[in-house]
């Protein structure tokens, strides 16, 4: 990673967490936990060795090392699938790189960055995934008992 | 804070950084980029000056420095506004400090663990289902050394 990166400026998931949800960034991001969603970034991603991902990842960078259980990775630049990674999905990109012991099921493409910057209008139109599993009810602490 | 927190384990929404959904988490949790949406965190909760947050905060601690737009906290110990924060909602906390010059319109209520464990049911459900099994299986005990054969 680059020697400039302030630590302040990393959006990080750490282990130990679950999101469900939409990101988007203007700065590069961690993730180490789980994540469910969509990733929309202008920085780099990094995906640790436990982290879990699911979802579309649209980004300029993207270090993998973790695992994906379902979805498309759109990277603008280099996509960098590390030893011990796994990934079920399809992958979009100009520039790839895999190590020895990357575990891959999908499709790869090239894409030319006018299609990614297509794709990556696109992508934010449309509604993220309905995260609502959960309902909490507003305001009724107290008037229960 | 506690010296003994690695910054590794704390959750991070920078400015610039825009997060839509539910987040819950064993660790802290910091904010400085804008959140909608629930979070749940078994430790402390802190949101800096700028960050902007709607939705409700489920949380053992939570220092506020921030503004937020609606929703409510909960918070299980201390709840902590700071100088300069802006609160638009309802308040339910155990314990409960406020600067000089923090906004706040709305609700305060002590509200009791039990109370707190009733309401952040779904976020604990949703944390323990999802990281309970993502979690390698640890060896109940070290495994002993196997003795040297010589």
């Amino acid at each position: 990673m680059d020697t400039n990166v302030n630590m302040n400026e990393v959006s990080r998931i750490s282990a130990g967490t679950v999101f469900n949800g939409e990101i988007s960034s203007s700065n590069d991001i961690r993730i180490d936990g789980q994540f469910e969603g969509r990733i929309n970034s202008k920085g780099r991603l990094v995906v640790g060795e436990r982290a879990v991902v699911n979802g579309d990842v649209i980004c300029t960078n993207v270090d993998f090392s973790g695992t994906m259980v379902k979805g498309t990775f759109y990277v603008m630049d280099t996509l960098s699938l590390k030893a011990g990674c796994s990934v079920d999905g399809d992958l979009r990109f100009k520039r790839l790189q895999v190590d020895l012991d990357a575990k891959i099921n999908g499709n790869l493409r090239v894409l030319n960055e006018k299609e990614f910057d297509q794709i990556a209008r696109q992508k934010a139109q449309e509604k993220p995934a309905a995260p609502a599993q959960t309902k909490v009810e507003n305001g009724t602490v107290g008037k229960e008992q | 804070m506690a010296n003994n927190i690695n910054v590794n384990d704390v959750n991070r929404i920078a400015a610039g950084a825009n997060f839509i959904g539910d987040i819950a988490t064993v660790n802290d949790i910091r904010i400085d980029g804008s959140f909608e949406g629930r979070l749940y965190s078994e430790a402390r909760v802190v949101v800096g000056e700028k960050a902007v947050v709607k939705g409700d905060i489920f949380a053992t601690f939570i220092d506020f420095n921030g503004s937020m737009l609606g929703g409510n906290f909960y918070v299980k110990d201390t709840l902590s506004l700071k100088t300069g924060c802006s609160v638009a909602g309802d308040l339910f906390f155990q314990r409960f400090q406020v600067e000089l010059d923090a906004k706040f319109t709305g609700r305060c209520q002590v509200m009791s663990e039990t109370e707190f464990h009733k309401v952040a049911a779904p976020m604990e459900n949703m944390l323990r289902k999802a990281v309970q099994p993502a979690q390698p299986a640890q060896p109940a005990r070290p495994v002993e050394k196997a003795e040297p054969t010589i």
